[in-house]
């Protein structure tokens, strides 16, 4: 097949006619980054894939919303984030806690190894540092630092006003700072 | 260097590796199966959408319509009110309203065994006031909103306030005389 040779724009305009081949190349192009977005704001594996798979589903059908196909990655993106926020509030308010975060072995937190500076740190024991931070915290670094939105985009994304998502953000930062350093 | 800078920095050394998690073994083949059963239900659905929508639209319409034609003939078996006129019509009929009712319980709180056929004319004159109202009332609705009928709902309003003000005047002069009458002054 010839579709892997296309590009995403190309694929897209096959996407609207329902093209069950090019829908498939775009999932195979686009969901490690997907399942990466939900997994770090929802926290749990199958949860993560469940969203991440019915975004895909609900974006192809509603295609015909979207009239730029060169935007469809941050299209998706944000489909990925709202419905995993939604997850991720209404967890909250059963007050679950997911299976993943629940720590099985005692550490002890004084007796780690004191870093001088971050720049050693590998990519793995960032990531587990940021799901340790509590959920607004590692929310609103992961759509900040990651996923790169501006305050303003954060603002609208979490519903809150503009110094709050920039007091939670540098707080967030500090937090995550003083947890890296010690490990 | 700011300590929140050695974050962003961190970030931006790490980017593109931050992605570091797979989905379970078959996710693509679960997918698959949930896009073939979506493609399924949308290629189905404008078929059925192309009947229930203008039929939907078709019966919503009619019954506006319905509404619309019947609203009249209703209308007309009842009496319309002088709020049924205009908005500002509407305020001074609240405002007789909430008047004369303000009135009636002040005469109610005043009256006493000696003002009492006072208030009991008064409230004939009241009546017959009403009365002729309810008749205004309907006036208004046979010659569709004409000014005339209009002045004359608004003058029975005020002569129905005037009325009780009147009354309410000569019932706190009984009291203020009945008070007088008992002082023991010496002129």
């Amino acid at each position: 097949m010839t579709l892997t040779k296309l590009n995403t724009e190309q694929l897209i305009e096959r996407c609207r006619r329902q093209d069950q081949g090019a829908q498939m190349e775009i999932y195979n192009r686009y969901y490690k980054a997907m399942y990466n977005t939900a997994y770090r704001i929802i926290k749990n594996s199958a949860e993560a894939e469940d969203v991440m798979q019915e975004a895909f589903l609900t974006a192809f059908t509603k295609l015909s919303m979207l009239e730029d196909s060169s935007v469809f990655g941050s299209w998706l993106k944000r489909i990925v984030i709202n419905s995993s926020l939604t997850i991720s509030r209404k967890r909250n308010i059963y007050g679950e806690v997911p299976l993943e975060t629940v720590e099985y072995a005692l550490t002890d937190e004084t007796e780690g190894i004191v870093r001088e500076d971050l720049t050693s740190l590998k990519a793995n024991a960032v990531l587990n540092t940021l799901k340790e931070l509590k959920e607004s915290y590692s929310t609103a670094l992961s759509l900040h630092l990651i996923e790169g939105y501006d305050y303003e985009e954060i603002c609208e994304i979490l519903n809150i006003s503009y110094s709050n998502c920039r007091t939670l953000i540098s707080r967030a930062k500090e937090s995550l700072r003083k947890k890296l350093l010690v490990t | 260097m700011k300590k929140e800078d050695e974050i962003d920095k961190l970030f931006e050394r790490m980017e593109n590796q931050l992605d570091v998690f797979e989905p379970s073994t078959d996710h693509k083949v679960h997918f698959l199966e949930k896009l073939q059963k979506q493609n399924k239900v949308v290629s189905l659905k404008p078929k059925k959408r192309n009947w229930i929508k203008p039929l939907a639209i078709a019966a919503s319409i009619a019954i506006l319509i319905g509404t619309i034609s019947i609203a009249p003939i209703l209308n007309t078996n009842k009496e319309a009110d002088l709020a049924s006129v205009s908005p500002q019509m509407e305020n001074t009929q609240n405002f007789f309203t909430v008047a004369i009712k303000t009135q009636l319980e002040e005469i109610n709180k005043n009256s006493s065994a000696e003002t009492t056929e006072l208030v009991t004319d008064a409230m004939k004159q009241l009546d017959k006031l009403e009365s002729s109202y309810e008749d205004l009332k309907k006036d208004l609705v046979e010659s569709s909103n004409d000014k005339r009928v209009i002045s004359a709902m608004i003058k029975n309003f005020q002569k129905r306030a005037t009325l009780l003000e009147e009354v309410l005047d000569k019932i706190n002069n009984i009291n203020k005389l009945k008070l007088t009458e008992n002082e023991t002054n010496i002129l």
